[in-house]
């Protein structure tokens, strides 16, 4: 549309000038902003107020928004239809619409209010930012609505169809997006993105029940017989000491001892019945001495209480007298001991300190003297060892030889009944073999005068079988089976029921419920190898098996303090030895 | 005389420039409220959702 626009003004002369412009465009926009195809300026005029447009040969006039004008001195309106010589007042300013000259298809005579102020002129632009499309209200309520639906209505919403057991897209927001950290690589595996698998209920902390779905085998750090006899009312939940979401690889583990002397600084008050020694820290004063646990047969351990210090003698003798003799009778009893005054009761005769001096023992292969690690090998956990057996500890030095004309021939070991067939069949065989003087000098080694030096005169078998009973009594009586082994012998005349090896069974673990890492310790300052083991065992003074090897809370202490300890001390918390759990 | 006028052209030199220097930082401070006042109210709303969120999965 070819519209031409004349603006009328009266000049200083008294004579009325006009200027015209020419606008191709589909409308003629009028307004006070400053990119209107006619500006005007006054009072109630909008910078966009309304907009002229031809359809066909009518010619239409629209407001935008609330602006108004009026036509012919009429009523205001916001649109209308325009005819040739209507006069359109908006803000006082007039536009008048004049027959368009050949070529144009609009003509619009305007004639400008003169009479409006200086600011109308301000105010026809833009000077402030409030005036642009930018708005602080409505950014804040757009950013507002999608904090709340993102962060908020979103994940609930998934929360709740996941307990419904319904899956949701996962570039949907779910309620992982409320994680507080990340889970431990453990709980991260087995609960994956279902929060749910720990937080059954809103509102409410995650509750054992969950936990134990996985860790059903968890003890109680006390039993709950025995707590119903102190005062320390309901064990504390799962999640007071183990706090998830934490750093990625740490430990889920509050380590505080706040937790643990909360209860132990004063047991004697809150324990009750239970008697457990008071502990506030890691000293002297603070930390009570160390107890092993040992095992002792049933038989004596009745009635021993913690602290109690029951004797090998006095355990040997109940069970011969019980005639709970052979491993499969006796039951072993894990009992607390003092460092002091308790002992071992393992059923096996053992000299450390001879076995570690180079001139009584010295290693079969090289000669050299035993070390610790010949016979003690760690085991994979860096804190317990392998078992100790004949096998892989003593057969390499001890063989099971009864006679030294037969070298070769070993005794089974650990089946005392095959042990004497074997001794009973080599004499009868030896006895009765033809090539051979049937009267045979059987020089014995047992201390009975009365036979020794006897020559046997009687038939092969019989003499074989005399033999055999003489080395048999000599096997669990003198050297053999008894150097190393407790053995009964209740004088029976069949040999074969008169003697029992009492079953030897090696503490695994002195102190069940702690940790002590070997490994860790292996190097102590300036100490390593067997140095290092030797000055927390003193195994070189032990010449009796049923010496227990443990050092004191003392030889801790000369590294080790709690976080009141003073400086060049290695910090140590509960947890660091105390298993808060107790084994299964 | 030419130097009271060069005195005074060089104040309102000077004034001009520190008008105009205002006129532009109140400017870039207007248009960071466009950033800081929506950012902030966004920021109280996480605020209370997290709170809430706290005590649902606690």
């Amino acid at each position: 549309m070819y519209a031409l626009l004349r603006q009328l003004r009266h000049g200083p002369n008294g004579l009325d000038e006009y200027a015209d412009t020419e606008v191709n465009s589909d409308s003629i926009t009028i307004g006070s902003a400053a990119n209107r195809d006619i500006q005007l300026l006054g009072r109630g005029v909008a910078a966009d107020h309304a907009l002229i447009r031809r359809a066909g040969k009518t010619l239409t006039i629209a407001c935008r928004g609330r602006a108004r004008f009026t036509i012919n001195g009429g009523r205001a309106k916001a649109s209308a239809a325009l005819e040739s010589g209507d006069v359109i007042d908006i803000g006082g300013n007039h536009v008048t619409v004049l027959d368009p000259p050949a070529g144009f298809d609009l003509a619009l005579a305007i004639q400008l209010n003169t009479d409006i102020e200086k600011s109308e002129f301000e105010s026809a632009f833009k000077t402030e930012l409030e005036q642009t499309w930018l708005s602080k209200r409505r950014t804040s309520w757009t950013l507002l609505l999608l904090t709340v639906v993102l962060a908020f209505a979103l994940p609930l919403a998934t929360a709740l169809l996941h307990r419904d057991r319904m899956t949701t897209s996962t570039w949907v927001p779910d309620d992982t997006f409320w994680s507080a950290g990340p889970l431990s690589p453990a709980h991260a595996q087995a609960a994956g993105r279902r929060c749910e698998a720990c937080h059954l209920q809103f509102f409410v902390h995650s509750r054992d029940q969950e936990c134990k779905k996985c860790h059903d085998k968890i003890q109680d750090h006390v039993p709950v017989a025995d707590l119903r006899q102190t005062q320390l009312g309901s064990p504390p939940r799962c999640g007071v000491c183990h706090e998830e979401h934490n750093a990625p690889g740490g430990s889920i583990v509050i380590r505080s001892d706040a937790f643990c002397v909360a209860c132990h600084a004063d047991s004697h008050a809150r324990f009750g019945t239970q008697h457990v020694d008071s502990v506030s820290g890691f000293s002297e004063k603070t930390h009570p001495a160390f107890k092993a646990t040992v095992l002792v047969p049933a038989a004596n351990s009745t009635g021993a209480d913690a602290g109690d210090a029951p004797h090998m003698d006095a355990a040997l003798a109940a069970t011969i007298a019980t005639g709970l003799s052979g491993s499969a009778l006796i039951d072993w009893k894990p009992v607390r001991v003092s460092l002091t005054s308790g002992q071992e009761h393992s059923n096996l005769k053992y000299s450390h300190a001879e076995h570690l001096d180079i001139n009584k023992v010295q290693r079969a292969s090289d000669s050299k003297a035993l070390g610790c690690a010949d016979c003690h090998r760690l085991a994979a956990d860096g804190e317990h060892f392998a078992p100790i057996t004949m096998a892989n500890a003593c057969s390499a030095c001890h063989e099971l030889t009864f006679d030294d004309k037969a070298p070769d021939r070993q005794l089974p070991h650990g089946k005392p009944r095959d042990a004497m067939l074997m001794i009973e069949d080599y004499y009868a065989r030896k006895f009765s073999d033809p090539d051979k003087t049937s009267a045979v000098s059987t020089r014995r080694r047992v201390p009975d005068n009365a036979l020794m030096d006897e020559t046997c005169t009687g038939t092969p078998f019989a003499c074989g079988m005399r033999r055999a009973s003489l080395e048999i009594t000599n096997q669990f009586t003198r050297r053999g089976c008894v150097s190393c082994h407790v053995v009964t012998d209740n004088r029976a005349a069949d040999v074969h029921a008169r003697f029992e090896v009492l079953p030897v069974r090696l503490v695994r673990d002195y102190f069940p419920d702690s940790h002590f890492n070997h490994r860790l310790h292996a190097v102590q300052k300036d100490l390593t190898g067997d140095a290092a083991c030797l000055s927390c065992h003193k195994a070189r003074d032990s010449t009796d098996s049923r010496t227990l090897l443990l050092p004191s809370i003392g030889k801790c202490l000369e590294c080790h303090g709690d976080t009141r300890a003073t400086t060049n001390r290695v910090t140590l918390q509960c947890v660091s030895c105390h298993a808060y759990h107790s084994q299964p | 005389m030419l130097q009271s006028l060069v005195t005074l052209l060089c104040r309102r030199q000077m004034i001009l420039r520190r008008i105009r220097r205002d006129i532009r930082l109140n400017g870039w401070l207007r248009l960071w409220l466009y950033v800081h006042v929506p950012l902030s109210i966004a920021l109280l709303a996480a605020l209370i959702v997290h709170i809430l969120v706290t005590f649902i999965y606690w």
